[in-house]
């Protein structure tokens, strides 16, 4: 496999690649992953390829992905360097989820206040312990009077809730890890 | 004040935290999720991301600025250039919420972000201005008819225009009509704002600046800057003083602009731009209530540090005491991912190892990192290279040579193209106008073998690195 043959003022390519990487950005966040080896190329007959190596722990746990030009373009650290590690571990904001690389972080979607509670006098979403299914709501970010539901982003169970209740999130804030349910082979 | 942040990216977002870090003021950066790793967070005491990479989500979204602010416990906020600086809208939020926000008035701001009301505003306290429509323009009819009364060429602008966008030269009647829909949509679509007026074009005339400091009492100026090499009302070099300006004309700027800005009672660091026919007769522009992207030619030749006073103003205090000036000369090249040789392409993408200059007189403003990228998402500047030096031509001949260590491995930059302005003849003697830039691009892309920069390679990729250098 070619390594990475776009050409660096090929705008659209770049483009293109982007939700891509950024998707991957998100992937090693919210899988806690060690380490991401990336190599783009070209396959005989013209195709362009993108391979992305995770590794959790000592094993690859993912094979290649292809590039599929995905909706809005969002940036990310794109590392020119096949072999490197484009981001290690989860970010300053996001705690490690207490030795589970299998957990899953649900992430603020906007900057706003994160709430716990639908309102003041009702009990919380979600408690450590809680199982939740996909979609359950596990919190409110509220950005200008407007409350918008975080929603869980796998069954499992809640491992950690990372934000107090009425604090100000910033974008892609850990919100709460999830175990996920192990999934039926 | 004890925390500022930063609601900006890029060079001018580093610029800022430099400066709060030299007062001894906390600073936080505002960034979106594409400048997590960029150089003003990591020299920032704090961040905070406010969105994903599109600006309207992230650098241009007022309320994500709020909470942010509200956050990490900032008091103030300075805008920067571009983004949301001249934005009446979130200078009065900040005021609001009591933050300060770093700039003048949000009411200046409207006024002056007004061209045609910043026109009128002008006139009215004896600043020249060209004839031209007195207001706006209700139809093409109308633009004929003043258009005829001016006579050509003439200039047909946006009234919330900007930044070098919703202007067009019209050189004949005959191009009115095009003219006119394409200024009259464009103004529409991206100012949100129809209005347009017109004004007489002054041909081979120079793109003068005069910067103004107020503390909201008193006002006073820093020299003038030329900006006459620009590409599509884009500039590349600048520098201080402006030269070969005979002393009335300057006598003339200067006074323009103290008398403009005293006029509004104007508050901070601002820019009154002019354009000065062949006759040394300077006329109004407009006026820019924000950091100048080459304001560091002002701060050398005055000894000033622009930022650290807009800082000081806006936490009460007053204007700096000015330094006999100007002191020597200085010069900023403008480096940009873009590749001249091919239409001034934008090149953006995955960068690998960066040299920036340096040496006596030598300054880099810059946030470019190696082994970074360079978004498609944001504006093109990767550095400002300055220099100055006791005369013209030693502050020409050091940036020429700074300009020439510049690389940026991975993209195209246009240093090849600002040392042959540095180079040529016309600027040299300090007799070029603002069709410089034009004429030595169109050369360019008409004989790209002999007119390109010996060593400034089309497109590399990391597999097959070559170092973009304009020696």
């Amino acid at each position: 496999m070619t390594d990475l043959a776009v050409p660096a003022d090929d705008v659209a390519t770049v483009v293109r690649l982007q939700p891509v990487v950024e998707h991957l950005g998100r992937t090693v966040r919210e899988l806690g992953l060690q380490e991401v080896v990336v190599r783009l190329g070209a396959e005989e007959g013209g195709g362009a390829r993108l391979e992305l190596h995770l590794r959790a722990g000592g094993g690859a746990v993912g094979g290649p992905v292809h590039a599929d030009g995905r909706a809005t373009p969002a940036p990310a650290a794109l590392d020119p360097s096949p072999a490197a590690p484009v981001a290690e571990g989860p970010p300053a904001g996001a705690p490690a989820t207490a030795g589970e690389p299998g957990a899953v972080v649900v992430a603020a979607p906007l900057v706003g206040v994160f709430y716990r509670r639908p309102t003041p006098d009702e009990p919380v979403f979600v408690e450590v312990g809680a199982e939740v299914a996909v979609g359950d709501p596990i919190g409110i970010v509220e950005a200008m009077k407007m409350m918008n539901q975080v929603p869980a982003t796998v069954a499992g169970t809640v491992l950690a809730v990372h934000v107090p209740d009425s604090e100000i999130v910033e974008y892609g804030q850990s919100l709460v890890s999830i175990r996920p349910h192990p999934v039926a082979p | 004040m004890k925390r500022v942040l930063v609601a900006n990216r890029g060079e001018v977002a580093v610029r800022i935290v430099r400066a709060c870090l030299d007062l001894g003021l906390e600073v936080v950066v505002a960034h979106s999720e594409a400048d997590r790793d960029g150089l003003a967070v990591r020299l920032a005491t704090g961040a905070f991301c406010i969105g994903p990479g599109p600006v309207a989500q992230s650098y241009r979204n007022i309320p994500a600025l709020l909470y942010a602010a509200a956050r990490v416990g900032a008091d103030a906020v300075h805008p920067g250039y571009g983004f949301l600086a001249e934005d009446p809208v979130f200078a009065a939020a900040c005021e609001d919420v009591g933050l300060t926000f770093i700039g003048p008035t949000a009411q200046t701001i409207g006024m002056m972000g007004d061209k045609i009301g910043a026109r009128a505003l002008m006139a009215e306290s004896g600043v020249p201005i060209l004839p031209g429509s007195p207001g706006a323009l209700r139809d093409v009819r109308e633009a004929r008819a003043v258009a005829d009364a001016v006579g050509y060429p003439v200039i047909l602008k946006a009234a919330a225009g900007g930044g070098g966008r919703g202007i067009a030269v019209v050189a004949s009647s005959a191009g009115l009509d095009a003219a006119w829909s394409e200024i009259a949509a464009t103004s529409r679509s991206l100012f949100g704002d129809a209005r347009v007026f017109l004004e007489r074009y002054v041909e081979a005339g120079r793109h003068v600046e005069v910067q103004v400091l107020g503390d909201g009492t008193d006002v006073m100026h820093l020299g003038e800057r030329d900006c006459s090499v620009q590409r599509r009302h884009q500039k590349l070099v600048e520098e201080s003083p402006a030269p070969n300006l005979p002393g009335r004309t300057v006598e003339l700027l200067r006074e323009a602009a103290e008398r403009g800005a005293r006029s509004i009672g104007y508050r901070s660091a601002g820019t009154f731009e002019f354009v000065v026919d062949r006759a040394g007769a300077p006329y109004f522009i407009e006026m820019n209530t924000r950091l100048q992207v080459e304001h560091p030619v002002t701060e050398h030749c005055w000894d000033v540090d622009l930022v650290a006073a807009m800082i000081d103003i806006a936490r009460g205090g007053r204007l700096p005491a000015r330094a006999p000036g100007p002191r020597g000369w200085c010069m900023e090249a403008r480096v940009v991912a873009e590749d001249p040789a091919r239409g001034w392409l934008p090149s953006a993408g995955p960068v690998g190892r960066v040299h920036l200059p340096g040496g006596h007189g030598v300054r880099v403003d810059s946030h470019l990192q190696s082994n970074s990228v360079v978004s498609p998402l944001y504006d093109s500047l990767l550095a400002k290279v300055i220099a100055w030096g006791s005369t013209r031509e030693e502050a020409r001949t050091r940036l020429l040579r700074a300009v020439g260590e510049v690389e940026v491995e991975g993209i195209t930059t246009d240093t090849g193209f600002l040392a042959a302005v540095l180079a040529s003849p016309e600027f040299a003697a300090g007799t070029h106008d603002v069709d410089l830039a034009g004429r030595l691009s169109a050369q360019l892309s008409s004989q790209p073998t002999t007119a390109r920069p010996a060593t400034t390679t089309p497109t590399t990729t990391p597999s097959t690195p070559t170092h973009l250098t304009g020696r």
